[in-house]
């Protein structure tokens, strides 16, 4: 009886040996997926910055071409536009400076017409106010010459003039202020 | 009413402050009994006072004249009779005294004290209120001649006026006349500036 549980237990340890070492072999293999995995990875990642790399020069390099391109598309349209906008410019300047021209020209002829005026209107002005300031200077000089004259003759006839002539004029005086009614 | 004088300028009849004629003038046969007492007592007092206002020419006179009134009033009241040129000689020799005896000999000034001073008050009211005639003139008239003046103008007006006479050296010659609000200028600066401003124009 005890032979067979012997046996039993013998072929229970082989059975777990060989499922230990089963299991050892497939930690092993599996061990060396893995480092083999990580190394592929390693490999892979390597590769990939690599490829990365190109594919960002190489896009530069297609973004710098195209960027040209378009840069210098653009420089003819605007070139381009430029002329364009300048012979537009041209034209409209030359129109413009017909009109300014034409209007300079208007302008002159009716600034030389009022200056014209202004001068005509001026001058009766300045001889209208010359002929009242020499009436009036002469006024003045004849009212002076008066007054001089007058005086001189105050002067003569009053010491010309006796006392007697004097009560005569005075009597004459009361005579014409009794005519006028002076004294009524 | 005295009508002459040694100067031969005649005299004017005084107005009454009523405004009647002088006392030569008849009384009017409207007037009634009263009327005439007070016409009569006003005439006599313009009697009495003619020869003074006779006496006065122009406003310097009158001034003089009024001065002369003031000095005799203090010669009342100081217990003194008679008339007042006596009692006036201590306080003034001016001859306004021989007008007062020409008065006193008429029997027109009163005599007592306070009538005498009634009187002289009396007079001098009268004599500012004569009409002032004012009279600018080119020379200093001669005494002679302003009461020859003053009386052809008081004859003119028909009361004895004042004169106001106004030397003005600007004056050619001839009056100016002012009275009453009217003027007249009477002279030969007029004639002699028109015959200069047509010698001017003339001349143009």
């Amino acid at each position: 009886m005890n032979l067979p549980i012997l046996e039993i237990l013998f072929y229970l340890n082989l059975i777990g040996l060989i499922l230990l070492l089963a299991l050892f072999w497939v930690v092993i293999h599996l061990n060396l997926r893995v480092n083999k995995t990580y190394r592929h990875q390693d490999k892979f990642l390597a590769e990939e910055s690599r490829l990365k790399g190109e594919l960002s020069k190489k896009i530069e390099e297609i973004a710098e071409d195209r960027i040209n391109e378009i840069i210098g598309r653009a420089g003819e349209n605007l070139d381009r536009d430029i002329r364009a906008r300048l012979e537009q410019l041209s034209d409209l300047v030359s129109k413009k400076g017909v009109e300014i021209s034409d209007f300079v020209a208007k302008q002159q002829e009716e600034q030389t017409k009022e200056s014209q005026y202004f001068v005509a209107n001026m001058l009766s002005k300045v001889e209208k106010e010359s002929e009242e300031y020499r009436k009036n200077k002469l006024g003045k000089i004849d009212e002076e010459i008066r007054q001089i004259v007058l005086s001189a003759a105050r002067e003569v006839i009053g010491r010309a003039i006796s006392l007697s002539e004097h009560e005569d004029l005075v009597n004459k005086a009361l005579e014409k202020a009794k005519k006028e009614h002076i004294f009524t | 009413m005295i009508q002459g004088d040694a100067t031969g300028v005649s005299k004017v009849s005084l107005r009454t402050r009523s405004g009647q004629a002088n006392v030569s003038t008849p009384i009017k046969s409207g007037s009634n009994v009263s009327d005439v007492a007070n016409v009569s007592n006003v005439d006599a007092v313009s009697v009495a006072f003619s020869p003074f206002v006779n006496s006065i020419y122009n406003t310097d006179g009158l001034l003089r004249f009024l001065d002369e009134i003031t000095l005799i009033q203090r010669s009342l009241f100081r217990d003194k009779g008679g008339p007042i040129s006596l009692k006036a000689r201590d306080f003034t020799s001016s001859s306004i005294l021989y007008i007062f005896e020409e008065v006193e000999k008429t029997g027109l000034e009163p005599e007592t004290d306070q009538k005498q001073m009634k009187f002289l008050k009396d007079l001098a009211t009268f004599v500012k209120k004569l009409p002032v005639v004012k009279i600018s003139i080119a020379f200093e008239p001669t005494n002679t001649f302003l009461m020859k003046l003053n009386s052809q103008i008081s004859a003119a007006i028909g009361t004895k006026v004042i004169l106001d006479v106004v030397i003005n050296q600007y004056l050619i010659g001839g009056a100016v006349i002012e009275y009453n609000g009217k003027a007249g200028k009477y002279t030969l600066d007029t004639p002699l500036e028109e015959a200069l401003r047509k010698g001017i124009v003339s001349s143009k």
